[in-house]
């Protein structure tokens, strides 16, 4: 969101400057125009009423006129209408021209009609003309009987004193006359006198009512040249008449023509805002889209379908790569998985040999114990010793521990070379040699028996005179961090097929018996591939196995809970 | 979101420097101003042909704008009592003075200088109105359907058989002046007031005009013979071309007089005093005699009309007080016939 506002407001913030500025530029530039044009409109009135003014300063002082003024009865009028004629010939088109009496009684017009008309001499314009002897004065006419919409009059005098007044009427016609050709079709144009009541108007003045509009604006205090309708308005005073020229001209600027830019402006902030969401949404899917599969697939994985597959074809190479990783790490992770499940399966398998191997052991030892007191009874030693030991044997292989010390390995050794060197009429002998140290050294119960018996069965069965010798030491790299316990026989020397097929870890054993692979392979789950069984056939003849532990006190209850594995 | 606020406020100082623009670009020149000393409100019931020479005029000589608000008579009156107008009103132009007596409370009350040469009947006594014209009572008869020497010349006359049903008469509902046309008949005639009305009513055939005005309207186009209008009204038609003449009648008429007062408390107290002084001066009365066609509340103003019109002494204040009553004994007898 916060992308799209920032890709979308600076042309919004642009748009509007522009046009504000565009308007203020094209609005001042007609202003300039139309007031000039205003400007105009007054010229040409100043300019006729100077005329009007020249005139009139003719016939004000002219003797006959007044004097034909004031005579009563009309005598001379040829005289004074040749002369009024001759002179009002280039502005008749302007306006109509009488002589009126100082009683108010028209006496000589150019227009129609208007012969015997009466205006009041103590009011309106005639009082204004006495007032303001030898100038020519201008007023709104205000009398709804005459066409004259407005008038100019001048005393006429002589050495004898006022004679009469010369009144210039313009009319609605005069004006359009004399303005023709100022304003446009679409303008209106307006003539206010000074109290702003309208004088004339034309155009689109006439329908607006302007006169009447500004005078109310003016009383109310209201700014007076404010836009009227969508027009702009211009005023210009003349100073000669008081007269106020009030152009109204169409705005360039109209509500229509402002609302169809800011349309404009709006649909391309649209078009923006659509364009900006539609790469938005594009390019959160391509980043975001991923992650999602990514996530999915590793909760798979969490949840422990480990054959999940991510798709690896994305578009982007470092997700691509991701997925590729992710799914070299799944695969890895399930191969390492299958190991450890096939190596718990053969644990249990040995394990369940183990269990097939024992009797009953409660029999067996009350057996042993009933041949023991036999032979007691019978005076048979050697059957008491058989006995005792096969029983120490039996109690070590049934126990439900699976470690047990040196110490317990070595004394069960000793056991079983006991009981065999009986039962072969003492032609062999057993050594066990180690360090009073190492007495309390964990290692797998039964690992260092099953290859004694083998020195015994295979190394010395041909043998009359055998030594079998077991020692264990600290062994390793820095002397204390590996176990070596060494089986030494001077029999008949193991086979080379035999070593290989160990040191292969391809040795199986006949099921129902813990020999020589299964030893080795004991201590491999135990401890790992850097210990277990080695075979050799020393210089001096007969064989000797090494086997290798990880040098450990014995364990504590609890180490024994966690390390299993 | 703090950016985001930065650039809001940048925008919007901007656009208000542009609208400061736009907004100076304005010059004042040649653009008057009016300050509020010389203003004056003034409300009227005048018509138009009346008031605006006479603003116009007003406005030229003392260079005081007049705001005006125009209406009926009562309507304004009401207005500057509830001073709820949208204006406050300075001064009341035009309404018969009876209607001033009435409102005497919230008129300011002024005595113009010239209030010894007016018509001793017409000069207030209290300064609550001072009157400026007054509009006689006349008889008007068509020139085509009545010989001059046939016209009624007096009130009694109305009742000759002869002008039943041709009498053209305002509805003295709608119109004050066609009241105080029935109040004068019955003035005249001294009877009893429903007795007069009946007569009246019968010579009228129960026919009544919308107004004063479409009285002389109905004279004037031959639907009636004749009629009763005010002078004014009168003179003006017979000016346009009219054919119609006037009779003032010999036993006596009476007059509406209009007035004007300055309202309690105007604003501009002062250009009120000066426009009472100036309708009461001799060029306003001249004018009013001279191009309206009313008679001017001046003493020793020169009339264009009758000059030796005889004035009844009209009982202003009894017109006042039984205006309902007769009203409603006029409309039931009306009624009562129109079935």
């Amino acid at each position: 969101m916060c992308m799209i506002t920032a890709s979308v407001l600076p042309l919004a913030v642009c748009s509007l400057f522009l046009i504000q500025l565009f308007q203020m530029k094209i609005s001042g530039d007609y202003r300039v125009m139309d007031m000039e044009l205003a400007e105009e409109v007054n010229g040409r009135l100043e300019l006729l009423f100077s005329k009007f003014e020249e005139l009139t300063g003719k016939f004000c002082g002219d003797g006959e006129i007044a004097e034909a003024l004031r005579q009563s009865d009309s005598g001379n009028s040829g005289e004074v209408y040749r002369t009024l004629y001759r002179e009002t010939k280039e502005l008749r088109d302007y306006a109509w021209f009488e002589l009126y009496g100082m009683d108010g009684t028209c006496r000589y017009s150019t227009g129609t009609g208007t012969y015997q008309r009466r205006m009041e001499p103590y009011w309106g314009i005639l009082r204004k003309a006495a007032e303001e002897e030898g100038r020519l004065v201008v007023l709104r006419a205000d009398d709804p009987s005459g066409d004259a919409v407005l008038q100019a009059a001048r005393l006429i005098s002589d050495e004898q004193g006022n004679a009469g007044f010369f009144v210039i009427n313009m009319g609605l016609q005069e004006f359009e006359t004399a303005l023709k050709g100022t304003y446009g079709g679409q303008d209106g144009i307006c003539i206010l006198d000074s109290f702003l009541e309208t004088v004339y108007d034309a155009g689109s003045a006439a329908g607006e009512n302007l006169g009447e509009v500004l005078r109310e604006r003016l009383l109310r205090n209201e700014p007076i040249q404010a836009d009227c309708n969508g027009n702009s308005i211009y005023m210009d005073k003349s100073e000669k008449t008081g007269l106020y020229t009030v152009l109204l001209r169409p705005q360039v600027f109209t509500a229509n023509t402002v609302n169809s830019m800011y349309s404009v402006l709006f649909i391309m902030i649209a078009v923006l805002f659509a364009a900006c969401t539609l790469l938005v949404i594009n390019l959160s899917n391509r980043l975001s889209r991923p992650i999602h599969v990514l996530n999915r697939t590793m909760h798979e994985v969490q949840v422990g379908n480990l054959d999940t597959r991510m798709q690896e074809d994305w578009p982007t190479t470092e997700f691509a790569e991701m997925s590729g990783n992710f799914n070299f790490m799944t695969a890895d992770l399930k191969k390492y998985m299958e190991n450890q499940v096939e190596q718990q399966k053969q644990m249990n398998e040995i394990q369940i040999a183990m269990m097939q191997a024992q009797l009953n052991p409660h029999f067996l030892y009350n057996t042993l114990d009933t041949v023991k007191w036999v032979a007691k009874a019978n005076h048979v030693p050697e059957i008491v010793t058989l006995v005792s030991k096969l029983a120490k044997i039996l109690r070590a292989a049934i126990s439900k521990e699976q470690f047990t010390t040196l110490r317990g390995e070595m004394e069960l050794v000793e056991s079983y070379a006991e009981i065999q060197r009986i039962r072969f009429d003492g032609r062999f002998e057993c050594v066990c040699n180690y360090d009073e140290k190492l007495a309390d050294c964990e290692l797998p119960k039964l690992v260092i028996q099953p290859i004694v018996e083998n020195a015994v069965i295979h190394g010395l069965s041909e043998c009359e005179d055998g030594h079998i010798q077991v020692d264990a030491f600290a062994g390793g790299t820095d002397r204390d961090s590996v176990l070596v316990v060494e089986v030494r026989d001077d029999g008949c020397g193991i086979g080379q097929e035999v070593i290989d097929r160990l040191n292969n870890g391809g040795l199986q054993e006949r099921t129902g018996h813990i020999g020589l692979g299964n030893v080795d392979k004991i201590i491999r789950l135990n401890y790992g591939e850097a210990y277990g069984v080695k075979i050799c056939r020393p210089k001096q003849g007969g064989t000797l196995v090494t086997l290798t532990f990880p040098l450990r006190k014995e364990r504590t209850a609890d180490a024994e809970n966690t390390g299993g594995r | 979101m703090k950016m985001k606020l930065r650039k809001r406020t940048a925008v919007a100082a901007a656009l208000s420097l542009c609208l400061c623009c736009t907004a100076c670009g304005t010059s004042e020149e040649a653009v008057p101003s009016v300050p509020e000393e010389n203003k004056l409100v003034v409300y009227t019931s005048h018509k138009e042909e009346v008031y605006a020479p006479i603003i116009k005029e007003f406005e030229e000589r003392t260079g005081i704008w007049v705001e005006l608000h125009t209406g009926g008579t009562s309507e304004l009156l009401e207005e500057i009592a509830a001073g709820n107008g949208e204006f406050t009103c300075d001064i009341m132009f035009g309404g018969g003075i009876e209607s001033y007596s009435a409102y005497k409370d919230c008129l300011e009350p002024y005595i113009c200088s010239r209030n010894g040469s007016i018509k001793e009947q017409y000069r207030s006594v209290d300064g609550s109105y001072t009157a400026f014209t007054e509009l006689p009572i006349v008889f008007i008869y068509n020139n085509k359907l009545v010989d001059s020497s046939q016209a009624p010349t007096n009130w009694q006359e109305l009742f000759y058989e002869s002008w039943q049903g041709n009498i053209a008469f305002g509805d003295p509902q709608k119109s004050g002046s066609s009241y105080t046309m029935l109040v004068t008949l019955i003035q005249v005639m001294g009877m009893e007031p429903e007795v007069t009305l009946r007569q009246f009513a019968r010579a009228l055939d129960y026919n009544v005009s919308a107004g004063s005005g479409q009285a002389v309207e109905e004279v004037s186009s031959g639907v009636r013979a004749i009629g009763l209008t005010l002078e004014e009204t009168a003179l003006k038609a017979i000016d346009n071309g009219a054919d119609i003449s006037v009779v003032y009648p010999r036993d006596g008429t009476s007059t509406l007089p209009d007035g004007c007062a300055i309202v309690e408390g105007a604003e501009h107290e002062e250009n009120a005093r000066c426009f009472i002084e100036f309708i009461v001066g001799d060029d306003v009365q001249q004018l009013a005699v001279e191009r309206l066609h009313r008679r001017s509340v001046l003493e020793n103003m020169q009339e264009t009309g009758d000059n030796g019109m005889k004035v009844l002494d009209f009982d202003v204040e009894w017109a006042g007080e039984h205006r309902e009553e007769i009203l409603k004994i006029w409309t039931d007898i009306m009624t009562e016939q129109g079935r």
